[in-house]
């Protein structure tokens, strides 16, 4: 019996070769755009992937609660001067915790600043990351290109530059940076002003995927690092307020502050003029207690960027993290990479899910389509199928007789169409697009961007089909089975 | 003949209705399908543009500085007929034009918290695009028939811990750099929409925070420019330089800082402040500076979404172009017979050809109505609907609502490329059936 | 007619009268300005002290900085080490030949800054240290006199005779025997009390009165003052090496 079925469909499709031919190039033209559509997706997605997780965020940011926007880029704190990131609370708990995590795969906390730079004359300017280089290229692997020096090491002073910040300062007149020369950091913090730090370049590098906001960035040794931002060891105690000087302190009482004896003596006291002599190299007077204050805080960090093992969800990672926190009573939050991400993300990622929204209503709109045609396509045949009905055939042979039609020729054609598709994807792969602004290069990953045929848009695509196939010849079996014999013939 | 052609026509459709309603109902979805998404691009596209026109004031903006008899530089417009003159020559790419106060450096103060803000001074009765994206999470702006009202970003508003009809007090430095404290009321509190906090900024009675800048009456420091289109605006800039220059003195940036230090400029443009220079001038010196060189990466992103758009509308055109030219082939198979007798009665191959176009052409336009009622619908549901701000969409949303915006000659466009489509894909079966050899088609069994 | 005269006799007693309470002219009020700048600004000798400033701030609460200064105003020269507290100690901030330079202590190195930082975090500006010059700037409109706790004083209004000037008006106490002001209100252009300053502690240096204790109150942020004691004043010439990077290295040895 499915020997006679094949027969009849593979002769019912030769025999109407045109109609084969139509809805098949549909067909092939609908899984075509799919496996394209899906493969730059795809290869999208791991752009993004790439420029932000592989790049800085990892999949997890962990940060103090009371930092509102999670920005690594600082976004938030860059238009309030007054405010500082605040540090990650109980940080060595939340690292052992983090350690026993199955689901955790690697993790680093790390520290954001912002420097003036002077080369010599030159001045520019950089953000910085800070980290324990060894731990930060155990979760960051192989993300960025050296173009000279060397990578930080572990306890080592010393900045590895941008290229860009390098470029900038170049482009500004300025005169080369080599390595191993010495450049002066500045920065301001609220606990110790201005520090000025001088440090040795190690190297010049360039992150391979970048965006224009990772080109800011610079890394400097946490030593370093902590000295401009005042994260110190010891915390500054209160002022010390003489006598005098609390009594001024709160609300002021002209009468009682003016209310001594008229005149001069009142309030003028003379000064002698040679009150002894200055011995000016000992006026900052007992110097060492200032140390105390030069001892930066090892525990001190801002961000804890988290990887997790391959296949773990990451929202449900962030419910169970806070909810740990929450439990503990420790004020950190973890976030979503994206929040991590920056401005620029945000809106790339919107533009994503757009993208998406788009595709799929092509899709939605490709099915009604093929649907329509074979239904067309079925009608057409009314007269065959009567007589068919008509010399004994059951319904159910009709029904058969039509699916396996339609999926014969969405299979074929829906492979055909995959192939070109795979094809079409692997030469523009080969030949690359390159992105003409920010977010496109945001969203490649890269600033020229080689779509990649992904295995999983060739199935789901294939799968569509099978699903199209299937759903496509419902309603025109319904429509055949519907047929009356006699009517069927007589309109004939 | 041709009305009977047009009668025929008609006819074949509604004696094959079920095949009629299937292609009619193909060609409504993709019609529907590009008029959403059309509208829906262009709604987004007028959303991301007002949100952060709005956010900075317009597209194209001009200040001005004076030279005090001190030697004081002095963030004003004093010239206002040769800007108004210059603005005559750019008229026609003009939409709107906003003048504005400014306070740069300023303090807000409530009791005994202080934070630093940047007020601009608007004209809340000429500026409805500003009303119209700020989002207001308390009070509201029927407060601001008091020009003492002020509406303050929602993180100043939790800093110093003030509420909707609570007095601040907001100091600052005048024009001329004396310190100056005014009384204001916050009217009402904005949300933070876009993700750039950046420029959260409050926004106050331009004739108040006028005069306590030390102002005078009428007076005001800043021009901004709505342009009809945003993409117009470095051209307008340009050409109202070069008219400026004629004019009056214009302070025209480095060519070698445009790259490094445009931003730089641009944000010096928030700081104002008063300065002493060297070598005064007389007059008016005003600079000219557009959106383009603070926000480049919205224009990128509103570039994607056109070509997106334009993207889409081919590939949907296409995929209802080859259903239709398909369906039109079985047709022609279908109706070869009757074709046949057609011709053998007289009719001409013209008239056949004719009456297949037709047929599509009524066929489409149908469906084109339908399409574009259903997208009307839809598009008027979802944009009742309103979000909340500060989700992910948040920079997508005007005033909490996905805008859609249909327009006649978009639609028009739509409907006659469809036609003009249809007619030229429907061309090839319509030539081939009138090609038909009477005989052959008598013959032929499907 | 007798009446009359009585009423002429009566005005003019009267006029007398006000005449005698006005002892003082503008003219005469104006000079006082000039008293009180000449004696303020050291702009002949050098001058040395120990700035304590102590600042309360409803949101940071109290804060206290210490400064060594060393002046020599003719040649625009300062230097201005930290003291207070100790974890800037050392730091520096020295002016000299229109540079404006900031030593760390802990790098043991210079850098350029500008006058307009604002300076040690403080709301006092790099600015605000030029030259006072009270008379130049103002004109006194009324004259009044008063009380202030147990001193008899002159109250001046001031009011700027050109934009230079942060305030538009003010309002000086001055003591009628030295002239020495004891209080001033700084007014904005529209009139607004902005901030007091207190001066209750005054020292006699080679013949000029100098501030030892002053009281700045912010009158529009609640709970906001700066207080400023001058300990260790000297108009002493000092050693040129004192304005000199080699001196605050030293120093800080």
């Amino acid at each position: 019996m499915d020997n006679v079925l094949l027969k009849i469909a593979y002769r019912n499709i030769w025999k109407h070769k045109t109609k084969t031919m139509i809805i098949g190039i549909l067909i092939a033209l609908g899984i075509l755009l799919l496996v394209v559509g899906n493969s730059f997706m795809d290869s999208a997605a791991a752009g993004l992937r790439k420029t932000y997780i592989e790049n800085f965020t990892g999949d997890i940011v962990i940060t103090s609660s009371d930092l509102k926007n999670p920005s690594m880029f600082m976004d938030g704190i860059m238009s309030d001067p007054d405010s500082a990131i605040p540090l990650i609370p109980n940080e060595p708990e939340i690292e052992s915790y983090l350690a026993e995590q199955k689901f955790v795969d690697a993790f680093n906390p790390q520290i954001a600043g912002a420097v003036g730079i002077r080369h010599g004359d030159d001045q520019g300017f950089s953000l910085i990351f800070s980290f324990n280089p060894e731990r930060y290229q155990g979760v960051f692997k192989n993300n960025i290109d050296l173009i000279k020096g060397s990578f930080l090491k572990e306890g080592e002073e010393g900045i590895v530059l941008s290229s860009d910040t390098v470029k900038r300062i170049v482009d500004d007149g300025g005169a080369e940076i080599k390595v191993g020369d010495k450049i002066l950091l500045t920065g301001i913090n609220n606990l110790t002003g201005t520090k000025i730090r001088e440090v040795p370049v190690k190297g010049i590098f360039r992150f391979k995927n970048d965006s224009p906001q990772l080109r800011l960035l610079s890394f400097l040794d946490l030593t370093n690092m902590r000295i401009i931002n005042g994260m110190l060891k010891n915390k500054v105690s209160e002022a010390n307020l003489s006598q005098n000087e609390k009594q001024l302190l709160g609300q002021i009482d002209e009468n009682s502050l003016f209310g001594d004896e008229e005149g001069d003596s009142g309030i003028v006291s003379d000064t002698s003029e040679d009150a002894g002599t200055i011995d000016y190299l000992s006026i900052l007077g007992d110097t060492s207690k200032r140390e105390l204050y030069r001892e930066t805080d090892p525990d001190s960090w801002q961000y804890m960027v988290v990887k997790l093992a391959p296949g773990v969800n990451p929202s449900r990672a962030i419910k169970t993290m806070n909810s740990w926190f929450n439990e503990h009573g420790i004020d950190a939050k973890a976030h979503s990479w994206l929040e991590g991400a920056g401005a620029i993300a945000k809106m790339s990622n919107t533009l994503k899910i757009v993208f998406n929204i788009l595709i799929l209503i092509i899709a939605v709109v490709g099915v009604i389509i093929i649907m329509n045609t074979l239904v067309i396509s079925v009608t057409e045949r009314i007269g065959e199928i009567g007589t068919m009905r008509a010399i004994g055939a059951r319904k159910s042979f009709v029904r058969s007789m039509i699916t396996l039609e339609t999926l014969m020729i969405t299979l074929i054609f829906g492979l055909i169409g995959a192939a070109a598709g795979i094809i079409i994807t692997a030469v523009l792969g080969k030949v690359g697009f390159t992105a003409s602004n920010d977010f496109l290069q945001v969203l490649m990953g890269g600033k020229v961007f080689h779509p990649v045929v992904s295995v999983s848009a060739v199935i789901l695509s294939l799968i569509i089909v099978g699903g199209i196939g299937i759903f496509a010849s419902l309603y025109p079996v319904s429509v055949a089975l519907k047929i009356s014999p006699v009517k069927a013939m007589g309109e004939n | 003949m041709s009305s009977n052609i047009v009668k025929i026509a008609l006819r074949n459709i509604t004696r094959q209705k079920k095949r009629s309603i299937l292609l009619g109902s193909a060609i409504t979805f993709g019609v529907m399908i590009i008029i959403l998404l059309n509208s829906f691009t262009a709604g987004l596209t007028e959303t991301i543009q007002e949100n952060f026109t709005s956010l900075m004031g317009g597209h194209v903006y001009v200040n001005g500085t004076e030279v005090t008899s001190s030697g004081k530089v002095v963030h004003t417009i004093g010239d206002k007929a040769s800007l108004d003159k210059a603005l005559e020559k750019v008229q026609s790419d003009i939409k709107e034009i906003h003048v504005r106060t400014q306070a740069s450096q300023g303090e807000i103060i409530f009791g005994s918290k202080s934070t630093r803000m940047l007020m601009y001074g608007v004209d809340w009765e000429e500026e409805k695009l500003l009303k119209k994206t700020l989002i207001l999470k308390e009070g509201s702006f029927d407060a601001l028939f008091d020009p003492r009202a002020v509406i303050i970003p929602e993180t100043v508003a939790e800093k110093l811990g003030v509420k909707a009809g609570e007095s601040v007090l907001l100091r600052f430095d005048t024009v001329t750099g004396q310190r100056n404290v005014g009384d204001f009321v916050v009217g009402a509190v904005s949300k933070e929409t876009s993700g750039f906090s950046f420029v959260s900024a409050g926004y106050a009675d331009i004739t108040y925070l006028g005069t306590l800048l030390g102002l005078g009456e009428g007076e005001y420091q800043y021009v901004n420019l709505y342009l009809n289109d945003i993409h117009r605006m470095d051209a307008v800039a340009a050409e109202l330089t070069s008219e400026l220059k004629r004019l009056a003195l214009v302070d025209i940036p480095d060519e070698k800082d445009t790259e490094n230090n445009a931003h730089q400029k641009s944000m010096g443009f928030f700081m104002g402040g008063s300065t002493k220079t060297e070598d005064p001038w007389e007059g008016t010196k005003f600079s000219v500076s557009t959106l383009n060189d603070v926000m480049e990466p919205v224009l990128q992103m509103i570039n994607i979404l056109n070509a997106v758009a334009l993207t889409l509308f081919i590939i949907l055109l296409t995929i209802t172009m080859v259903g239709l030219l398909n369906t039109f082939r079985m047709v022609l198979i279908e109706r070869t017979r009757e074709i046949g007798t057609l011709r053998a009665i007289g009719m001409h191959k013209k008239d056949i050809r004719n009456i297949f176009l037709f047929e599509a052409l009524f066929l489409s336009l149908a469906g084109a109505l339908a399409g574009l009622v259903i997208a009307l619908i839809i598009s008027t549901g979802v944009g009742a609907i309103a979000f909340k701000p500060e989700s992910s969409l948040g920079f997508f949303l005007l005033n909490r609502h996905l805008l859609f915006i249909t327009t006649f000659p978009g639609v028009m466009k739509v409907v006659v490329i469809l036609s003009g489509m249809t007619l030229i894909s429907v061309y090839l079966p319509a030539r081939k059936a009138a090609q038909l050899k009477v005989a052959d088609a008598l013959r032929t069994q499907y | 007619m007798r009446k009359k005269a009585l009423h002429i006799l009566f005005t003019l007693l009267l006029m007398a009268g006000t005449a005698g309470l006005n002892a003082l002219t503008l003219d005469e009020a104006h000079d006082i300005l000039n008293t009180i700048d000449e004696s303020r600004n050291l702009t002949t000798t050098d001058f040395s002290a120990v700035m304590t400033m102590i600042s309360e701030d409803p949101d940071k609460g109290v804060e206290k900085m210490k400064v060594q200064q060393f002046r020599r105003d003719d040649k625009d020269m300062f230097l201005m080490l930290f003291l207070e507290p100790e974890s800037k100690k050392g730091q520096g901030y020295l002016r000299v030949d229109d540079n404006l330079w900031f030593y760390d202590p802990e790098s043991r190195k210079f850098n350029h800054t500008s006058m307009k930082d604002s300076f040690g975090g403080t709301d006092a500006k790099h600015s605000d240290f030029r030259v006072l010059s009270l008379a130049e700037d103002y004109k006194v409109t009324t004259i009044t006199e008063g009380k202030l706790g147990k001193f008899s004083v002159y109250i001046l209004d001031l009011e700027a005779l050109n934009d230079e000037v942060t305030y538009p008006k003010e309002k000086l106490w001055i003591t009628k025997d030295t002239n020495l002001v004891l209080k001033s209100e700084d007014y904005s252009g529209t009139g607004r009390l902005m901030r007091t300053s207190l001066y209750p502690k005054y020292t006699k240096v080679s013949g000029k009165y100098i501030p030892t204790v002053m009281i700045f109150i912010d009158d529009l942020i609640e709970g906001k003052k700066t207080q400023i004691s001058m300990t260790n004043i000297s108009t002493k010439t000092l050693p040129d090496t004192i304005f000199t990077k080699s001196y605050v290295e030293r120093v800080n040895r």
